[in-house]
C-alpha cells in the first residue's frame, strides 16, 4: 500500500514532487543530493498530499494505461497548447489547429471521447465542440498532467472513454503554507513570450502549533504569440487540389499569417486546511484572443468571380471563461470510509469569432459540476472510492455559425472503484453508470426547420485491471492487464448539429437517432527494469460497435448562397458535408519505450521508443485524423546544475488518412532542451533554461490537425527563460 | 444504518443501475439530410427556391401537357408545361422524393412519362422528364409509375438518392451506343438541363423509342424493328444489355431520317394541307402523295382516298371532312433505310373534331416522299372509358316492391306485379323482368313494364306509357369499360368479323361485328360488340368491355380480367371475312388508364360531362314524355338537351350521341335507330337542340343520349342518359 496513507517528505521547497513519473516518488534522492552539493538547513515543512489511485497510485505502481507528467519534464515541454505540451507523451498526439489550438489526441481519439479536467473536473471550455477551440487553461501554470490512456470514464464520466488529461494547477490550496511562497516564471523565444507568477502563504500567523489555517494563493499569466514562422508554404496545394479539386489562390511562405495570439489570466484561492480536512475556493479567470490561419475557418468574402480563394485569413477567435471552483475533504472517524470529498464547479465560458471587427458567431457554455466521492475499504478492498457526479450544462451558439442549437445537458452519475492487494497481485475494479438528458431549442437545417427530439442515454462502464509484480533477481517489474467495457452519450454536436462548421471546413450534421457509444478495450502493459535497463510497453485494443463518427456524404455546403452542392465551385466557401452516423470501428496500437542508463552517475540515460495507433471501421474504412507511426530516440542527462535532454522522433507518413482525406508525409523532428538550476543560499531556486523545437526545421503536417493543408506545424522555434522559486 | 450498509446499498444501486443502462431508444433522426447523389448535376440557376423546374420531351417538347407531382401521402399539385416542354411548379406541401408524371403527346403520339424529383432539389436542379426518365424511375420503383401511382402503390422509400443514382448508371448503361452516336458525354439522364433543340440528349432522345408494355417497356433504337426491342422488366438488372452500336451506313441512314426528312415530308404535309384548304379536292390531285402500293388499314390507295381522304360525313352524323385540317408534329420514329421511314403525325381537322395522331411508312420515290400505310388490316385504337349510367335496383329491393311476386320462387323469375295492386289498373301487370339469380334479363331492376291486356293496341300502350316505370336511378352509377374502336372506315372492306385478342380478355377474344351500312355509311363509327341475336352485323353501337363481361354467360373462364390489364397492354385484331377465311391482323396498345380504378370513381367526378336535363325548362327526359302525347301529335322528335362540360381540368368534351328508337304502330317487327352526332369541344357547350321529323306511323320506344369526354390520353368519360320515372 504505497500511497493509501498520508506520507510526510521534508522538502526544501513547498511543492512537491517534481520527479517526471519514470522515477518513483519513493525512490526520491535525499533532497540534499538533489542540489549542487550543498546542504542547506532549512525549516522542516510536513506535506499532506492525499494518494489518488486512479492516478498516481496505479501509474507508479503498474504499467497501466497511466502516466504522468511534472516536475522539469513538464517545464522542458510546455508550450502554448495542452496538446503541443502532451505530444511526446507515448500514445498521444497534438490535433493542432494552428499554433494556438492544439487538443491532446489520445490513442487516436480525442474531442467528445477525451476530456481535459482541471483538479480533477472538467475544463468546461468548447475544446470538445469544435478542433478550434482550445482548452482554457494556460499549460505553464500545470503543476502536474496525467495522462489516463484507459477507462478514465469510470471516475470522470462524461464520455472520456477514449482517455482523460487531468491537470493540477493547485489553484485550491491544499496544502498548508506557514510562510510566503512563490514560484515565477518568464520565457521568450522566436515564437513569443510567457510570463507568470504564482504567490502563496499563510492568512495572518500561523503558529507552528496551529491544528489548522487559512492558506491563500493567488496567480497571474500572461501570454504574447507571434506570427508563427514556418519553413516552405503554409497551403499544401497539391493536397488541398485533390480534396477539393481546386487550386488556392493565395499562400503565404515563412509564416503563417494570423497566427498572432494573446492569453492572460488569473486566480485566487482560499483553503482552511486543519487536521479534520479542508475547505477551500478558488476564482480564475481567463482570456485568450488568438488568430485562425488562413484558409482555415471563413465566414465569407468577397473575391473575384472564379478566382479561388483560400479566406480572409483576419478570424478572431475571441474567448473568456471564469471558473469558481471548491473543493470540501472531510477526515472521518471511520477507518473504512476514511474520506469524504467534494469537488464543485461553476465556470461560464463565451467566446466570439470575430472577423473583420465584426462578431460573426458567439458560443456561451455554463456548466455546473459536482461530484462526491467516499474514499473506501469495504469488502477487503485496500483502498476505493464511492463517488456521485452532478453536472448541467447549457449550450448555446448564436451568429453565422451556430451549427449546434441551444442545448440543455444534465448528468448524474454513480461510480465506484475497488482496489484488492494480495501481494504480488492488485487488482482493481471500477463501475459506473450515468443518465444524461438532453433538450435542445429550436433548430433549422439548410433552411428548413427540424423538431429536434430531447434524448436521455444510461451509458454505463465497468474496468477490471490485474497487475502482478515481479522480481527476478535484481529483475523486477510487473505485468498489467486492463480490460474495461465503457460507454457514453453521444455529445451535443453528434446529437444536434446542424450547419455550417468553419472551424473543421465541414458542414456538420448530427444525428438525433444515435445511440450511446460502448468501447471495449483491452490494455496489456509491462515494465520491466534489470540494472541499466528499464522497459515499458503496452499494447491495446480497442472495440466499438457503434462507434460515432462524422460520414462524408460527399456534398458541400456553399457558406455563400448558404445551399448544399454536388461540387466545389469556391474553395473559400466549400464546405465538406459530413454526418455523424454510428458503424463498428477498432484501434489498435502499442507504445514502447526501451531506456538505458548509460552512465548512471551522470544521469544519462538513453531511450528509444515508439508508438502506433491503427483505427479503421469495420467496413474497412480508415478513421480519420490518426496519428502516425512514430519511433524515436531519446538522451537524457544531469551533470550537476545542469539537466538536459535530445529528442529525435521519427513520424511516419499516413497514408490512411480517411475518406476524402489526404495523407501526410513523413517527418524527422529533433528537440532539445537544457537547463540549469541552483539554489540560492536562503534555499529559493532559481533556474534557466533553453528549449529549442524542431532543430532541423522540417516542414510537418500533422496527421491529426483539421489543418494540415493549411497550416503546418511551427518551424525551428528557440526559448530562453527563468524559472525562480522563492 | 451504519456507513457500510449504507455502501453496499450504493454499490448494490451501481450494479442494479449498470445491468440496466441503455438510452431512451428513440432512434429517430430528425436531421435527415441529402446524399452526394441528390445534388448531382449541374446546378439550376433558372430555378426558384420551393419550386420544381424542368422539361418534358421525348424528342419533340410535350407542349401544352398536364404535369403531376405526387408525393408519398398521394398528395398532388397540377401545371401546364409550355410551349417548349418546360414546367414550374411550386412544390406546396409535398413531402419527400415527389413523382412527377407529365400526359402529354409528343410527334403525335400521346404519352405519358415519369421522373422523379428528391426534396433536395427543388428548386437547385433541373429535373427532366423524358422515356429515359420514365425508365429510371421505373427501375427505382420497381414497377410502372403510371400503375403504381393508380393503385396508390408508390412507394417512395426505394426513391433514395443512391437507389436513383444506381438507376441512372443503368439506364445510361442501356442507352450509351446511342447517346455516343448523338455526341453525348458524361451526362445526369435526370438532371442535366437540355432544351428540345435537336442537339445533343434531345438528339439522343430521337434516336430512341419507348413503349410500355404490361410490367414494362420496350426500348429500341431508331433504326431497330420492333420485334428486336429489348424488353426491360421495371425494377430488374439488366447486366451487360445495351442498345445496339449503328454501323456507319446506318448511322448515316438515320442522320439522313432525322436531319432532312422531316423537312421534305412537312413539305408534302403542306401541300396537301393546301389541297383541302377549302373543298374536297379530287381523287386524281391526292394519288402523288400515296404510293401505288399503299396499304393503310386495310384500304388500298383509291379506297383509302375515298373513305379517309374524302370522307364527307352529313350534318346529322356530325359533318367530319378534311376541309381545313392540318398536319403536322411529324416524327421519325423508325428508320428502314434512308429512303423508308415510320412516321407519325397529327391530324388536327378544323374544329370541332378531335385531333388524332396517324402513324405509317413512307417511302421516298423518285426524291418525293409517298405515304405508304401501315400494312395492317384495319385501324385499332384501344380505350379505357368510365361510363356513368343508371344505377340498376337491387334484387332484394325489386322483390321488395309492394305485391312484387314472382311465380314458383324468387329465384325463378320472371316477377311481376299483378294488376289491383300497387295502384296499379286490373287488367293487366307491370313486369320486373327476370332476376339475375335465375338467369335475368336485361331490364331488370332497370325498367318495370306494364303489359295491358287492354282490347286495343292503342289502349294498350297508353296503359304501358301510364304505369311502366324507370326503377334504376339515373346517373348513378360509374362502370369501367375497355373500348375497342375499329374504325368502320378504315378496316378491310371484305371483313366481316373481328375477334380481339390480348391481356385480360377471355381465351377466345371478344368479337366485334362490322356495322350495318345505312345510304352508304357505316351507322356506327367503330365495329361493334357481337350480342347474341347478331349475325353478320352489329345491332347495337358499342363497342365497350367491362370487367367481368362474358360474351357468352354459359361458357366457362370467359371472364375479363382487368388485373392483367396495363399500361401498354398490347391488343391483336385478326379480321375475318364472310367465310370466316382471315383478312390480316391490326395491333393496338392500351394507354394509360384513368384514376382511380374505375369501381372507386364517383359519380360526381368532374371528368363527366353531363347531361343537365333536369334543368332544362322544357322537354323533362320522362318515360312518359317519349312514350306519350307530345310525340305522339306530331311523331317528330323535338327536345333540348342542356349539357356542360367536364370541370375537370384537361378533360374535354369530344361529341353528343342521340339513338332514337322508333317502332311502326300498331307494333309490327322491326325497329329503326335514328342517330345523330355532333362533335364538339369546351368552346360549343350550348344546349343541343334536337329537330328529328316524324315518320308516318313511327312511334318512340326508346331513346339514348350520350355526352362523350376525353382526356390527354384518350380515355372516355361517357355520360349517358335514357328516359327517367315519370313518377
Amino acid at each position: 500500500m504505497a500511497f493509501a496513507a498520508t506520507i510526510a517528505i521534508a522538502c526544501t521547497w513547498a511543492a512537491c514532487p517534481t520527479q517526471a513519473q519514470t522515477q518513483p516518488v519513493a525512490a526520491s534522492p535525499p533532497l540534499a543530493e538533489q542540489g549542487s552539493g550543498e546542504t542547506v538547513v532549512l525549516p522542516e515543512v510536513t506535506v499532506r498530499a492525499q494518494a489518488t489511485p486512479s492516478s498516481d497510485t496505479k501509474a507508479e505502481a503498474a504499467a497501466g494505461p497511466t502516466s504522468t507528467l511534472s516536475g522539469t519534464a513538464l517545464r522542458a515541454r510546455v508550450d502554448a497548447t495542452l496538446g503541443a505540451t502532451l505530444q511526446d507523451q507515448l500514445g498521444v498526439a497534438n490535433a493542432s489547429f494552428g499554433p494556438n489550438v492544439g487538443l491532446p489526441v489520445i490513442r487516436g481519439q480525442s474531442g467528445a471521447r477525451t476530456r481535459a479536467l482541471l483538479g480533477g473536473m472538467g475544463t468546461h471550455d468548447a475544446s470538445t465542440l469544435s478542433a478550434d477551440h482550445s482548452v482554457m487553461i494556460e499549460p505553464g501554470l500545470a503543476e502536474r498532467i496525467t495522462v489516463l490512456r484507459g477507462p478514465s470514464a469510470v471516475r470522470f464520466g462524461g464520455g472520456a472513454i477514449g482517455g482523460a488529461v487531468e491537470i493540477e494547477d493547485g489553484r485550491i490550496p491544499q496544502q498548508l503554507a506557514r510562510q510566503l511562497q512563490s514560484r515565477a516564471e518568464v520565457r521568450t523565444g522566436s515564437d513569443g513570450h510567457l510570463g507568470l507568477v504564482r504567490l502563496s502563504g499563510p492568512l495572518g500567523e500561523v503558529p507552528p502549533e496551529a491544528a489548522s489555517a487559512w492558506t491563500w494563493r493567488a496567480d497571474v499569466h500572461g501570454r504574447r504569440q507571434r506570427d508563427t514562422r514556418i519553413p516552405g508554404d503554409a497551403i499544401d496545394e497539391a493536397a488541398v487540389a485533390s480534396q477539393f479539386g481546386l487550386v488556392p489562390a493565395r499562400n503565404s511562405h515563412g509564416t503563417l499569417p494570423n497566427t498572432d495570439s494573446q492569453s492572460s489570466g488569473g486566480a485566487i484561492g482560499l483553503s482552511r486546511i486543519g487536521e479534520a480536512g479542508l475547505v477551500g475556493l478558488a476564482a480564475s479567470t481567463f482570456q485568450t484572443d488568438h488568430g485562425i490561419p488562413p484558409g482555415a475557418h471563413s465566414h465569407s468574402e468577397p473575391v473575384p468571380a472564379g478566382v479561388p480563394a483560400v479566406g480572409s485569413g483576419d478570424l478572431r477567435i475571441q474567448a473568456r471563461q471564469h471558473r469558481l471552483s471548491a473543493l470540501a475533504r472531510l477526515h472521518t472517524p471511520w477507518a473504512s470510509l476514511p474520506t469524504l470529498e467534494v469537488n464543485a464547479v461553476h465556470t461560464r465560458y463565451t467566446h466570439d469569432e470575430v472577423e473583420g471587427g465584426r462578431v460573426f458567431t458567439t458560443f456561451e457554455q455554463r456548466v455546473s459540476e459536482l461530484r462526491a466521492e467516499w474514499s473506501h475499504r469495504l469488502m477487503g478492498a485496500s483502498s476505493g472510492k464511492l463517488g456521485a457526479q452532478v453536472q448541467d450544462r447549457y449550450l448555446a451558439a448564436t451568429g453565422l455559425e451556430a451549427f449546434v442549437p441551444p442545448t440543455d445537458l444534465r448528468s448524474a452519475g454513480l461510480f465506484g472503484t475497488w482496489r484488492f492487494e494480495a501481494a504480488p497481485w492488485q487488482l482493481d475494479l471500477g463501475a459506473r453508470v450515468e443518465h444524461q438528458q438532453t433538450h435542445p431549442g429550436a433548430a433549422t437545417l439548410l433552411g428548413l426547420p427540424r423538431e429536434l427530439p430531447s434524448r436521455r442515454f444510461t451509458p454505463s462502464s465497468l474496468s477490471a485491471e490485474l497487475a502482478r509484480h515481479y522480481e527476478l533477481g535484481e529483475a523486477k517489474g510487473s505485468l498489467t492487464l486492463t480490460h474495461w467495457r465503457v460507454a457514453r452519450a453521444p455529445d451535443i454536436p453528434e446529437l444536434y448539429a446542424g450547419g455550417p462548421h468553419h472551424a473543421t471546413r465541414t458542414f456538420d450534421i448530427g444525428n438525433t437517432g444515435l445511440d450511446g457509444e460502448v468501447l471495449r478495450g483491452w490494455d496489456l502493459g509491462w515494465t520491466h527494469q534489470a540494472g541499466r535497463l528499464d522497459a515499458k510497453a503496452n499494447a491495446y485494443r480497442y472495440r466499438s460497435p457503434n462507434h460515432i463518427y462524422q460520414r462524408s456524404l460527399g456534398w458541400f455546403y456553399e457558406s455563400e448562397e448558404g445551399n448544399a452542392q454536388a461540387a466545389c465551385a469556391r474553395l473559400d466557401h466549400c464546405l465538406p458535408a459530413t454526418k455523424y452516423e454510428q458503424a463498428p470501428a477498432t484501434l489498435h496500437g502499442f507504445e514502447a519505450e526501451l531506456g538505458w542508463q548509460v552512465l548512471p552517475k551522470e544521469g544519462l540515460r538513453a531511450a528509444i521508443f515508439a508508438d502506433a495507433v491503427r483505427g479503421r471501421l469495420n467496413d474497412g474504412a480508415d478513421l480519420p485524423r490518426m496519428p502516425p507511426r512514430r519511433w524515436g530516440l531519446a538522451l537524457t542527462g544531469k551533470q550537476g546544475a545542469w539537466q538536459g535532454e535530445w529528442r529525435l522522433t521519427r513520424a511516419e507518413a499516413q497514408r490512411r488518412p480517411g475518406e476524402n482525406e489526404t495523407p501526410t508525409a513523413a517527418y524527422l523532428r529533433v528537440d532539445a532542451n537544457l537547463r540549469w538550476q541552483t539554489r540560492l543560499q536562503d534555499g529559493q531556486r532559481v533556474a534557466l533554461f533553453a528549449i529549442v523545437r524542431n532543430l532541423t526545421d522540417q516542414t510537418i503536417r500533422n496527421s491529426t490537425s483539421f489543418l494540415r493543408n493549411y497550416a503546418p506545424e511551427p518551424g525551428r522555434t528557440l526559448q530562453v527563460g527563468l524559472e525562480a522559486r522563492l | 444504518m451504519k456507513a457500510g450498509a449504507w455502501c453496499a446499498v450504493a454499490m448494490a444501486s451501481v450494479a442494479l443501475l449498470i445491468g440496466c443502462g441503455g438510452g431512451d431508444g428513440k432512434g429517430q433522426d430528425a436531421l435527415s439530410a441529402p446524399d452526394r447523389s441528390e445534388l448531382a448535376g449541374p446546378v439550376c440557376t433558372s430555378c426558384q427556391p420551393g419550386v420544381v423546374t424542368g422539361l418534358a420531351a421525348s424528342g419533340a417538347p410535350l407542349a401544352g401537357a398536364l404535369v403531376r407531382l405526387v408525393d408519398a401521402n398521394g398528395q398532388q399539385v397540377q401545371g401546364l408545361t409550355d410551349a417548349q416542354g418546360g414546367f414550374n411548379l411550386p412544390i406546396g406541401g409535398l413531402q419527400g422524393p415527389v413523382i412527377v408524371q407529365v400526359i402529354g403527346e409528343a410527334g403525335g403520339q400521346a404519352m405519358v412519362l415519369h421522373s422523379v424529383v428528391r426534396g433536395n432539389e427543388v428548386g437547385k436542379r433541373f429535373i427532366q422528364v423524358t422515356p429515359l426518365t420514365e425508365l429510371i424511375t421505373a427501375r427505382a420503383l420497381g414497377g410502372m409509375p403510371a400503375d403504381l401511382l393508380l393503385q396508390g402503390r408508390v412507394n417512395t422509400q426505394r426513391l433514395s438518392a443512391s437507389a436513383l443514382a444506381d438507376a441512372e448508371r443503368q439506364v445510361e448503361a442501356l442507352v450509351r451506343p446511342v447517346l455516343d452516336l448523338a455526341g453525348v458525354g458524361a451526362v445526369d439522364l435526370r438532371l442535366s438541363p437540355f432544351s428540345a433543340d435537336g442537339t445533343g440528349l434531345d438528339r439522343a432522345l430521337d434516336l430512341i423509342a419507348l413503349s410500355p408494355q404490361g410490367q414494362g417497356h420496350r426500348l429500341r433504337a431508331l433504326w431497330q424493328a420492333p420485334e428486336d426491342a429489348l424488353s426491360i422488366v421495371a425494377g430488374a438488372a439488366d447486366p451487360g444489355r445495351t442498345l445496339p452500336t449503328a454501323n456507319a451506313s446506318t448511322a448515316q441512314a438515320v442522320a439522313s431520317a432525322l436531319d432532312s426528312a422531316p423537312a421534305d415530308i412537312r413539305a408534302r404535309f403542306d401541300a396537301l394541307q393546301a389541297l383541302l384548304t377549302t373543298a374536297l379536292p379530287s381523287d386524281s390531285a391526292l394519288e402523288p402523295f400515296l404510293s401505288a402500293d399503299f396499304l393503310h388499314a386495310g384500304l388500298d390507295r383509291s379506297t383509302h382516298i375515298q373513305r379517309v381522304l374524302l370522307r364527307n360525313d352529313p350534318a346529322h352524323r356530325g359533318g367530319y371532312s378534311l376541309v381545313g385540317a392540318r398536319f403536322d408534329q411529324v416524327r421519325v420514329l423508325r428508320v428502314h433505310s434512308a429512303d423508308r421511314i415510320w412516321v407519325s403525325w397529327r391530324v388536327t381537322p378544323r374544329a370541332p373534331f378531335e385531333a388524332h395522331d396517324e402513324a405509317m411508312w413512307l417511302s421516298r420515290e423518285g426524291g418525293t416522299w409517298r405515304l405508304q400505310g401501315d400494312g395492317q388490316a384495319a385501324r385499332l385504337r384501344v380505350r379505357h372509358a368510365l361510363s356513368l349510367l343508371a344505377r340498376p335496383m337491387g334484387e332484394a329491393e325489386v322483390l321488395g316492391l309492394p305485391g312484387a311476386a314472382c311465380p314458383g320462387s324468387a329465384s325463378n323469375g320472371p316477377c311481376r306485379i299483378a294488376g289491383g295492386q300497387a295502384g296499379l289498373p286490373l287488367g293487366g301487370h307491370l313486369d320486373l323482368g327476370t332476376p339475375a339469380s335465375a338467369g335475368g334479363d336485361d331490364h331488370f331492376g332497370r325498367l318495370a313494364l306494364f303489359r295491358s291486356q287492354a282490347s286495343t293496341a292503342e289502349e294498350r300502350l297508353q296503359a304501358h306509357i301510364a304505369h311502366s316505370r324507370l326503377l334504376a336511378t339515373p346517373s348513378t352509377a360509374v362502370q369501367a369499360h375497355l373500348l375497342f374502336e375499329i374504325d368502320a372506315r378504315q378496316s378491310a372492306p371484305l371483313a366481316r368479323r373481328a375477334v380481339v385478342t390480348g391481356p385480360g380478355l377471355p381465351t377466345g377474344g371478344v368479337t366485334l361485328l362490322r356495322p350495318p351500312t345505312v345510304a352508304g355509311l357505316p351507322e356506327f363509327d367503330h365495329w361493334a360488340l357481337a350480342q347474341a341475336s347478331d349475325t353478320d352485323t352489329a345491332s347495337e353501337d358499342w363497342h365497350g368491355v367491362p370487367d367481368g363481361w362474358c360474351a357468352d354467360r354459359e361458357a366457362s373462364a370467359c371472364a375479363t380480367d382487368w388485373a392483367l390489364v396495363g399500361l401498354g397492354s398490347s391488343y391483336r385484331v385478326e379480321l375475318f371475312d364472310a367465310q370466316d377465311q382471315s383478312l390480316g391482323q391490326a395491333q393496338a396498345a392500351l394507354p394509360m388508364r384513368p384514376a382511380p380504378a374505375g369501381s372507386s370513381v364517383s359519380a360526381s367526378d368532374a371528368r363527366f360531362g353531363r347531361w343537365q336535363m333536369s334543368s332544362a325548362n322544357t322537354s323533362p327526359l320522362t318515360l312518359n314524355w317519349l312514350l306519350g302525347s307530345s310525340v305522339a301529335s306530331g311523331d317528330a322528335l323535338f327536345m333540348r338537351a342542356p349539357w356542360s362540360p367536364p370541370a375537370a381540368p384537361g378533360v374535354r368534351p369530344v361529341r353528343l350521341d342521340l339513338a332514337w328508337h322508333r317502332a311502326g304502330f300498331p307494333p309490327t317487327f322491326g325497329e329503326e335507330v335514328h342517330r345523330e352526332v355532333v362533335p364538339t369541344s369546351d368552346a360549343t357547350s350550348s344546349p343541343w337542340d334536337i329537330n328529328v321529323p316524324a315518320r308516318s306511323g313511327w312511334r318512340s320506344t326508346w331513346l339514348v343520349l350520350r355526352l362523350t369526354s376525353t382526356d390527354r390520353h384518350g380515355n372516355r368519360y361517357i355520360h349517358a342518359i335514357s328516359p327517367g320515372n315519370p313518377h
